[in-house]
């Protein structure tokens, strides 16, 4: 198989983080994955081998290109957008276990022309809405999916091109903090490396910059929990227990002052007044703080810029493919 | 202003506990007044700590080491304020009322006064109106704050004010309210003179009804 | 291939730890530590006298040193499981069953919120009876809601005697589980009195109580002299109790994650041994809703990771401790709801699930647990619906692994006319009542609604749909009667005091 990125840490059991979430046994994920070798035995049909000949060599040529200034390798994902219901089976270990397959006809012929290349499996893996026909980027089988895919893929040593963070939602309101809270929640706890699609909406026909900076909040708020309760002598703190007693408190024990700020984690969108300090602010609803938020950033943030150099590669790639485009189109005509 | 002024104001805003009342010593030894250590280094570093917590950019055990600065700093002060015959910020008086054992945000009102330059005296949770009556009688404070987190102890405020009254005492001390349960409208039923809905805004409130504010 | 072998294990829903075992045996013995080493302060004379007659040491007359053996005895006789059943219905079945035991998940409300958000108006202000009815009436109707708490307070009715008419208020509303809140010991004696009225009898409690009373220490380590009350009483009347403490992390409990679980452990186990010296096998749940003070606005955290992270880790202690645990979601510190309630109750709610956390309360709650949101409650049934479809996990089958279909649809073919899609769609997807799914032309056509619109819609539409009364006329006005009866008693403490 190809190369390997690191696994992530949320499985750990000792120390700070422990937790881990599994959607299927060991056992089970050696179904699965015997079943997807099984399918591409059958499956090896010449229109999949060609299409995906083609699109890897093409990928190829522009990974030389790139490769060929930063010196460095990139990674190719393999991942299917795949929908239960429609072009794959129903029930979601069906689904994993045919999105694994399609995965892995890219990586058998990536390692065939460049082995060793690094590779993310994964996709967007969801239902059919079977009353409305929408493919959903809401619904909570998307994320249980994502999780039991994230298990078969580090079963295989492959990392997870991970979804989450996007929403059916067309506005920015309770649905999308909903659907996508709960995504980034699953895709944290079961630890899919790279999770992509925050900031997706309107089943991810609409690009949404407020989606993104809500989902900010959520991950942040994740990344919490993963984060663990870290237990030992000091934070167990009996003997504090003991120095403040029964009736006492905390607020000027050096053992708060140590700890308060890494402690806990402080939102910054996510508002914690009381109601007579909310109301004399404004009686903002959190949608309001996102677009201001967004609107701050877009007036006052500057990027660090691109090197000269670095440009000047980029933009001739890109006038040397609009001469051939255009040229083809001349062709045609 | 002068330097040590400003040394006095950054060693509150840094909540030194140690170095304030060093700093404030050897403003008196230079010959400043106290009236003007306190209001033109403590107090104003302590502005600055209050707009700063205000702001987001401060905590509250932050805050707190702050006070106890500024407490460490007034141990000094008080006496020599007091004899020049200079008005001190007052006195605070804090309970919990009877059957009531919650006391983290009197606690916290009470710090957050302290903080302000207020002297407070602390009775504890479960305080009867009768025990409130005698500490105002012994302490002669300008204000008395009250706390209460259930409906059904929230009444406890009325008693007390009402023994107060009894007592001859009322006109002498304002009475703030705070708690959960407790609103605006509650206050001004009961005829209390104020309410706070969280400890910065209990201090500022206190600051006001001394008419410091 | 086979997919099921000899000695085949599987997950058959997700999983979730916060602590290794060694990390719960650390917190527990901490625990034992600081009740034995420390103590706490029991201002009830009588609780003292139990707990100092079978060897607990009593210094400063109310400070209560118990030893570790204590503990290990009443964690003999504690129950496992911890059943409420809610009230019958017009055949006199009593339909709404919750078995409190390990990995079991219940959700419920959230209890005396002193102000709500008016359905009608959509302003906060002070709660009422009709209120607390309404809330009711609603959870009644919400298919993910287990038990009910009061969601409000009744505060226009007598102070000293609210808790009567509260629980008048949510009988009219609602035949499930509830969880009160009692005054005093006498608060909850009549209340019992109500239940077995509604009930039919106190054989009718002694098949399965109606109710659990809410009771809970002060942090740190303190047991308020009325509170005390209310747990021997509830040993004595066969009333299973909730016991948990509301410590805020740096303020009233140590700063650290670990420290609140020691102290919170630490106040519950009092609560326990105290229970079963009065009465071997006195029901107790556990757990509480353990949170921070925020540092920098001093509000206590409902919808914070800590929250949700620290109930989770106290879950996996009672699941060790073999008790039922009382669990936290579906609340926010939002101050209406908005995006912030949405997303903060899904967290929550999401950890609560996954965690398998028996009684979890608060589904409701907003403005750090001083406002009751009906739209919240109605928005976050929702959001259980999308947590319970996750928890079922993924089974994997020939069945749910299907080669032949696979096979038969091919490269390029599709699965929606085949009879493995027709078989499963409906039970492999969740459907939702309250997310929108259409594509943009036909949100637009349909009014281009926010959810909230559609959450606020059907909080309306449950509130004006046609109800029969729970009971008749006959039981409504002996229930009435005890809440009258004790205004009775209690008119000379009102001081004309009305809080609304």
């Amino acid at each position: 198989m190809g190369a390997v990125a690191e696994p992530s840490g949320v499985s750990q059991t000792v120390g700070s983080a422990g937790t881990a979430v599994t959607a299927s046994t060991t056992g089970t994920a050696v179904a699965a994955y015997t079943a997807v070798m099984v399918t591409i035995k059958i499956g090896a049909v010449a229109t999949i081998g060609a299409v995906a000949a083609h699109t890897a060599v093409s990928a190829a040529a522009a990974l030389t290109a790139v490769t060929a200034v930063t010196g460095v390798l990139t990674t190719s994902p393999a991942s299917p957008t795949i929908t239960a219901g429609a072009t794959a089976p129903c029930t979601l270990a069906g689904l994993i276990a045919q999105a694994a397959a399609e995965s892995w006809m890219g990586l058998t012929l990536a390692q065939t022309i460049a082995p060793g290349l690094p590779f993310f499996m994964g996709g967007v893996t969801s239902i059919l809405d079977m009353q409305t026909m929408i493919f959903s980027y809401g619904a909570p089988e998307l994320a249980l999916a994502e999780c039991g895919l994230t298990e078969l893929a580090h079963y295989a040593g492959i990392p997870l091109w991970n979804t989450g963070g996007c929403t059916d939602s067309k506005t920015l309101d309770e649905q999308a903090a909903i659907e996508g809270s709960f995504s980034v929640m699953a895709a944290a706890l079961c630890g899919g490396d790279l999770t992509h699609d925050v900031g997706y909406t309107e089943s991810a026909m609409t690009g949404s910059l407020f989606q993104l900076c809500m989902m900010d909040e959520a991950i942040g708020w994740s990344r919490r929990v993963t984060r663990g309760i870290e237990v030992n002598e000091e934070t167990l703190a009996v003997e504090v227990i003991k120095s403040v007693g029964p009736n006492g408190h905390y607020l000027r024990h050096p053992h708060t002052r140590k700890f308060f700020k890494t402690e806990f984690w402080y939102p910054t969108l996510c508002d914690r007044h009381n109601y007579e300090e909310w109301s004399a602010a404004g009686s903002l609803p959190m949608r309001e703080r996102v677009i201001a938020k967004v609107r701050e950033i877009l007036e006052t943030h500057t990027p660090p810029p691109i090197k000269k150099e670095t440009r000047d590669v980029i933009e001739k790639v890109l006038a040397d493919a609009e001469a051939r485009v255009k040229s083809t189109d001349t062709k045609k005509k | 202003m002068s330097k040590i002024l400003e040394q006095l104001a950054t060693a509150i805003i840094e909540g030194d506990i140690d170095n304030t009342p060093k700093l404030v010593q050897k403003a008196l030894d230079e010959g400043l007044e106290p009236l003007s250590i306190l209001n033109d280094g403590m107090v104003m570093g302590m502005n600055e700590v209050g707009r700063r917590f205000k702001a987001g950019e401060m905590f509250v055990p932050e805050v707190l080491m702050s006070a106890e600065a500024m407490q460490a700093g007034l141990k000094i002060l008080r006496p020599l304020l007091v004899s020049s015959g200079a008005k001190l910020l007052g006195k605070v008086i804090m309970a919990t009322v009877q059957g009531d054992l919650h006391d983290i945000g009197k606690n916290l009102v009470g710090m957050m006064c302290e903080g302000a330059g207020f002297e407070v005296i602390d009775l504890g949770f479960d305080v009867p109106a009768e025990r409130i009556v005698q500490a105002v009688k012994e302490h002669k404070p300008d204000i008395v704050g009250l706390s209460a987190l259930l409906t059904t102890t929230m009444r406890q405020m009325a008693y007390t004010i009402k023994a107060l009254e009894e007592a001859g005492l009322r006109d002498k001390v304002k009475v703030m309210v705070g708690g959960a349960p407790v609103d605006a409208e509650f206050a001004k039923k009961i005829g209390a003179d104020g309410y706070g809905s969280n400890a910065a805004a209990g201090a500022e409130l206190a600051k006001k009804l001394v008419g410091a504010a | 291939m086979e997919v099921h072998k000899v000695n085949y294990e599987v997950n058959a829903t997700p999983t979730l730890q916060i602590l290794t075992e060694d990390e719960i045996e650390a917190i527990y013995f901490s625990s034992l530590r600081v009740l034995e080493e420390t103590g706490v302060r029991c201002y009830n004379p009588e609780g003292v006298d139990i707990l100092h007659a079978h060897g607990a040491h009593v210094e400063d007359k109310n400070l209560v040193k118990v030893p570790s053996w204590m503990v290990e005895r009443a964690r003999s006789t504690l129950p496992k499981k911890v059943t409420v059943v809610g009230m019958p219905d017009k055949d006199g079945k009593r339909k709404y069953r919750m078995d409190l035991v390990k990995n079991s998940a219940y959700w419920g409300t959230g209890s005396d919120t002193p102000y709500t958000i008016d359905p009608y108006t959509l302003k906060r202000r002070r709660s009422t009876y009709q209120d607390v009815k309404n809330l009711a009436i609603i959870a009644e109707a919400l298919p993910n809601i287990d038990f009910f708490m009061s969601l409000g307070i009744t505060q226009d009715t007598a102070v000293g005697t609210y808790d009567r008419w509260q629980y008048l208020a949510m009988l009219e509303g609602t035949n499930k589980p509830i969880n009160i809140t009692a005054v005093d010991v006498e608060g909850l004696r009549d209340q019992l009195e109500m239940a077995y009225i509604r009930l039919g009898g106190k054989e009718e409690w002694k098949k399965a109580p109606a109710f659990s009373l809410y009771i809970e220490p002060v942090s740190p380590l303190s047991h308020d002299p009325i509170v005390i009350g209310k747990l021997l009483f509830c040993c004595d009347n066969d009333i299973p109790f909730v016991y948990t403490p509301c410590p805020q992390a740096g303020a009233t409990a140590p700063c650290t994650l670990a420290g609140v679980l020691v102290q919170a452990l630490t106040e519950s186990l009092f609560g326990i041994v105290l229970s079963q010296l009065r009465k071997p096998g006195a029901q107790v749940i556990i757990g509480g809703l353990l949170s921070q003070m925020d540092m920098q606005t001093t509000v206590m955290a409902y919808g914070s990771p800590e929250m949700a992270l620290l109930s989770a880790a106290y879950t996996d202690i009672t699941k060790w401790l073999m008790v039922p645990m009382y669990n936290t979601s579906g609340c926010s510190d939002a101050k209406m709801f908005d995006e912030q309630a949405a997303m903060e109750a899904t967290l929550n709610t999401f950890i609560a699930g996954l965690i398998g956390g028996n009684m979890i309360h608060d589904v409701g709650y907003i403005e750090s647990g001083l406002t009751s949101s009906p739209d919240m409650l109605v928005a976050s049934d929702e959001i259980i619906g999308m947590v319970k479809r996750f928890l079922q996990g993924i089974p994997v089958t020939r069945e749910t692994v299907p080669l032949e279909t696979i096979d038969q649809v091919g490269p390029g073919g599709h699965y929606l006319g085949t009879d493995h899609t027709l078989r499963h769609f409906k039970t492999e997807f969740w459907k939702p009542v309250l997310m929108d799914r259409l594509d943009w032309d036909r949100w637009v056509k349909a009014g281009s609604k926010p959810m909230r619109e559609r959450v606020h819609q059907r909080v309306l539409e449950i509130l004006q749909a046609e109800r029969e009364p729970l009971f008749d006329e006959k039981m409504y006005k002996e229930l009435r009667r005890i809440c009258e009866l004790a205004d009775e008693r209690h008119k000379g403490e009102e001081m004309g005091i009305g809080i609304v």
